[in-house]
């Protein structure tokens, strides 16, 4: 697919990240799984690209792919290119990779509670990296953990930082996770549904310190989520992902007012509007499929209620809804879709 | 948004300055939950107790008991007069070899080289020496002092070939002759008494770290008492400390070690000493004599005295003459030759027990009559060592194994699960007891043969609980993020899995120590474990099998049982301890 290029000319400054035609794929007793199939995705610098989905379209499994956290066997990226500033980093040798890993390209998790080694002290963790990457000596790896326990806005972090994470809140742990992550500044920061397990009032404030840490150091974010509000209030641009592989992106304003996927559409409705309160919410038919066994053609069709015959045997292109838009879609029937 | 902030943070921000420290609730780490689980348990107390204390008597055996004393202040004037007529030998053989030359020494046949003839002539006149230089005074000993020198020249002088070395030695053997006779003891040559410390010579460095290491453990309540209060008794200051007081404990005991080697420099000597015979014959003049509360050593044999019943039993009964009046031993008319067999009385030796007192030998003794509560002191020594060694041998194995296949799991995990299976069929104690027979004891110590067959045979079970820790740790979200971070695979193995997953493996660490000390019984029990004369639990316990001799059995199966049952307790109460679900 030309997608990839076709995206960039459109955007002036060179993309920080970029995906190519990614394919991850799982291969167990049962058969092969294809986590993610052939995703194109570029991130520019100090921009938020969002990534949203159902559970299963294949957003934490991309996130994954990227650093080659992949659990292997049995994920393995077959093929498709992560291009980090230029560089293809498939097939890179291990050292190489945890040179990035924690220093260019830094990752935050879904569960605070468990992200954290629960045996260690939060400074400890923090000091550890900065020791590996920054190869600082124990008393400023210490003072690093403290000015990062600082800039993530943690109370009193001088004795925080000799804390074990269960002596943290959930809403503190994620913030740890955050000061980890940027400790030796990364160009990149991979959100993997960041507030997904926190209450909705701590959830806001991690959304404010990511955007705020993003404003000051210029990083790149990718955040993955299921949640467009999350999307609506941090993404630049927005990637939808459905079985394995992107069915439209766009910029944030360009999709929320004017989605073209029907399954875009599908996700919209299934908001609860506080305009309309009583209402059922509306749900998407059917289920996602199984990636052991995707159906032929648009991979949507079977829950989509514009699919037509065409739908069923040729799976849609992902194309530019006009001339010299950077909205793309992978739909036959675009056309007929409106909210 | 910005207020939602403070929200999460206003507990402290928002908090007066001065109630800070209140504020900040001492929250129990992983290890605090665990001693405060322990603590509640008092069986588990009592079990680590109990085994403290069968450390310290293995430890402080030679303290306890043993047939050196402390102190003595003595004249000996047998071994000063064995020396003394000694030194003419020495000069002799230097005298012979110097006339004989390398020629007339003929090298074949004998064990020595002719050089080597030589240079052993050269310690032997330095002990003689030395032994009778205990008992004079400096001005005394000054005729002596050349000789040792002109011995060597003459040495120096046969190795060279000089041709006038057959000469000086000649004279060297008449000059000793006249020293011999002029140190003969006598109203000139009085004898001064010496004072030595026997038993502590015989203590070696290693015995030094692990007594030391020892007092320490057993006075931890009362320093960790002093330490904290300098702490303030601030939990926080008190738990980063922890690790400190470890490493103060370990180098307390390798400093005391290392004082030790370096100013007395003591080996390790199992051979029973001459000072209790010399003593009560007499030939040694004592005027100070300080021996251990039991000073009786190990190796001591009286033939006499052999099967003797524990004493405090009082069914045994030694009359002034030495013989049995009453008692399992009492020597009977035997019925085809109607005579009494001959016996030879029971002797008391200087500083043991009155030949009837309860605490003679309190649980009795073998068939050479060596006192059984002597030799289970010391047996300690080999059956508790043996399964703390194995242990940790087969933890380290097990580690290592486990880890490696629960972290790469696939092919790596298929092929070292099938080892695992094929090893865990392995029968262990059959392959021990053939480990220890085919090879000979003079290549491997059987004890070192025993340990290593554990520990290349039992690590399976650890290997095994540790690999399904990783694999259920290795899927957990803070090893990703490890990895996220950039770590390497070894430094997440072990730093950021194998702490998560050491719970399970001290709990199967506990349990198999007491497996190995059953192990090493065993195999002692079977007559295939330590040598005589030194002893273990094991080949005490097979010293006897008749129901006669009870308390052969009895006690070191006691101490068996007791040993295993407080490490079983210990094992359960790590478990319960350990157990996260357990924490209230």
């Amino acid at each position: 697919m030309a997608n990839g290029k076709h995206t960039t000319e459109h955007r002036a400054p060179e993309p920080i990240l970029e995906l190519e035609d990614l394919k991850t794929y799982f291969t167990t007793d049962e058969g092969v799984a294809r986590a993610v199939d052939g995703v194109s995705v570029s991130i520019l610098p100090g921009e938020t690209l969002g990534v949203v989905g159902e559970s299963g379209c294949g957003k934490s499994v991309t996130a994954l792919s990227i650093l080659q956290l992949v659990p292997s066997p049995p994920g393995k990226i077959v093929g498709g290119e992560i291009r980090y500033r230029g560089r293809n980093l498939v097939g890179i040798s291990n050292r190489e990779l945890e040179e990035l890993r924690g220093n260019e390209i830094a990752m935050i998790f879904q569960e605070p509670m468990t992200a954290l080694n629960p045996v260690y002290t939060v400074g400890e963790q923090i000091a550890e990296t900065v020791r590996l990457h920054r190869g600082a000596s124990r008393a400023e790896a210490r003072a690093v953990a403290v000015q990062m326990l600082r800039k993530v806005k943690i109370p009193s972090p001088e004795t925080r930082v000799d804390e074990y994470p269960h002596q943290l809140s959930g809403g503190m742990r994620q913030r740890v996770m955050i000061a980890l992550a940027m400790c030796c500044d990364p160009k990149v920061l991979i959100a993997d549904e960041p507030t997904t397990a926190l209450d909705v009032t701590v959830q806001a404030q991690i959304l404010e310190l990511i955007a705020e840490l993003q404003a000051s150091s210029g990083m790149a974010v990718l955040l993955i989520t299921h949640d467009l509000g999350v999307i609506a209030e941090t993404a630049d641009h927005v990637a939808v992902m459905y079985a394995g592989k992107v069915v439209e992106f766009a910029d944030v304003h360009g999709l929320f007012e004017n989605p073209k996927h029907p399954y875009t559409v599908g996700l919209f409705k299934s908001l609860p509007d506080l305009a309309a309160p009583g209402e059922r919410l509306y749900t998407i038919p059917g289920m996602v499929p199984s990636a052991y066994r995707f159906p032929e053609g648009c991979r949507f069709a079977p829950r989509c209620p514009l699919a037509t015959d065409v739908c069923r045997r040729e799976e849609p292109p992902l194309l530019s809804i006009a001339e010299n838009s950077a909205h793309t879609v992978a739909c036959h029937h675009s056309d007929q879709v409106s909210l | 948004m910005t207020e939602g902030v403070t929200i999460e943070s206003n507990e402290r921000v928002l908090a007066p300055a001065d109630a800070g420290l209140e504020l900040a609730p001492y929250a129990k780490d992983y290890w605090d939950n665990a001693f405060e689980q322990i603590g509640r348990r008092r069986l588990v107390k009592l079990a680590i107790a109990v085994l403290a204390l069968l450390y310290a008597s293995a430890i402080y055996a030679p303290l306890i008991a043993s047939d050196r004393p402390y102190v003595l202040a003595a004249k000996d004037e047998v071994s000063y007069d064995r020396a003394r007529r000694g030194l003419v030998g020495v000069v002799n053989s230097v005298h012979e070899l110097a006339a004989g030359g390398r020629a007339g020494y003929g090298e074949k046949g004998r064990q020595l080289s002719f050089e080597g003839a030589l240079d052993a002539q050269r310690p032997a006149l330095a002990d003689r020496l030395d032994t009778m230089a205990l008992y004079l005074t400096e001005e005394q000993r000054a005729p002596l002092a050349d000789l040792d020198s002109k011995l060597d020249d003459v040495i120096e002088a046969t190795l060279a070939g000089a041709p006038d070395a057959a000469e000086r030695a000649a004279s060297l053997r008449s000059q000793a002759r006249e020293l011999r006779q002029a140190f003969e003891v006598g109203p000139e040559v009085p004898l001064r008494t010496a004072r030595s410390f026997p038993l502590l010579e015989s203590i070696s460095w290693i015995e030094v770290f692990f007594m030391v290491l020892w007092a320490c453990l057993l006075a931890w309540p009362i320093w960790n008492r002093i330490w904290n209060a300098r702490l303030g008794h601030d939990r926080d200051r008190m738990r980063t400390v922890r690790r400190t007081k470890v490493l103060a404990v370990l180098a307390v005991a390798s400093l005391g070690a290392l004082v030790w080697g370096l100013t007395i420099g003591g080996s390790l000597t199992f051979a029973s000493a001459p000072y209790k015979d010399g003593l009560t014959a007499g030939t040694i003049q004592a005027e100070t004599v300080i021996f251990p509360p039991l000073a009786i050593g190990f190796a001591e044999t009286h033939v006499e005295e052999s099967y003797r019943p524990p004493t405090w039993t009082r069914n045994s009964e030694i009359g002034e003459d030495g013989y049995y009046v009453r008692g399992p031993r009492m020597p009977e008319i035997d019925k085809v030759t109607g005579k009494l067999p001959a016996t030879s009385p029971v002797s008391v030796r200087y500083g043991e027990p009155e030949r009837n007192a309860a605490a003679r030998h309190i649980l009795g003794t073998d068939i050479l009559g060596r006192d059984l509560f002597a030799r289970l002191l010391w047996g300690g020594r080999i059956s508790l060592s043996v399964g703390l060694i194995s242990t940790f041998f087969l933890l380290t194995i097990g580690i290592f194994v486990g880890a490696v296949a629960g972290y790469a799991g696939g092919k790596v995990d298929l092929m070292l699960s099938r080892l695992i299976e094929i090893v865990q069929s392995v029968p262990a104690f059959f392959l021990i007891l053939t480990a220890v027979a085919l090879v000979p004891s003079k290549v491997v110590h059987p004890i070192v043969a025993i340990v290593i067959v554990i520990a290349v045979v039992r690590w399976t079970g650890v290997a095994r609980l540790v690999r399904g820790e990783f694999l259920k740790l290795k899927e957990q979200d803070f090893v990703v993020a490890a990895r996220a971070s950039g770590l390497s695979t070894t430094r997440v193995i072990f730093r950021h899995v194998l702490p998560n997953a050491m719970g399970p493996v001290l709990v199967a660490a506990a349990f198999s120590v007491a497996a190995g000390i059953l192990t090493e019984s065993a195999v002692s029990f079977l007559g295939f474990g330590v040598k005589d004369p030194i002893p273990s639990w094991g080949s005490v316990l097979n010293e006897s099998k008749s129901a006669e001799h009870w308390w052969i059995q009895v006690f070191p199966g006691l101490l068996i049982f007791v040993t295993v049952f407080c490490y079983n307790l210990v094992g359960e109460g790590l478990r319960d301890a350990l157990d996260p679900r357990m924490k209230v």
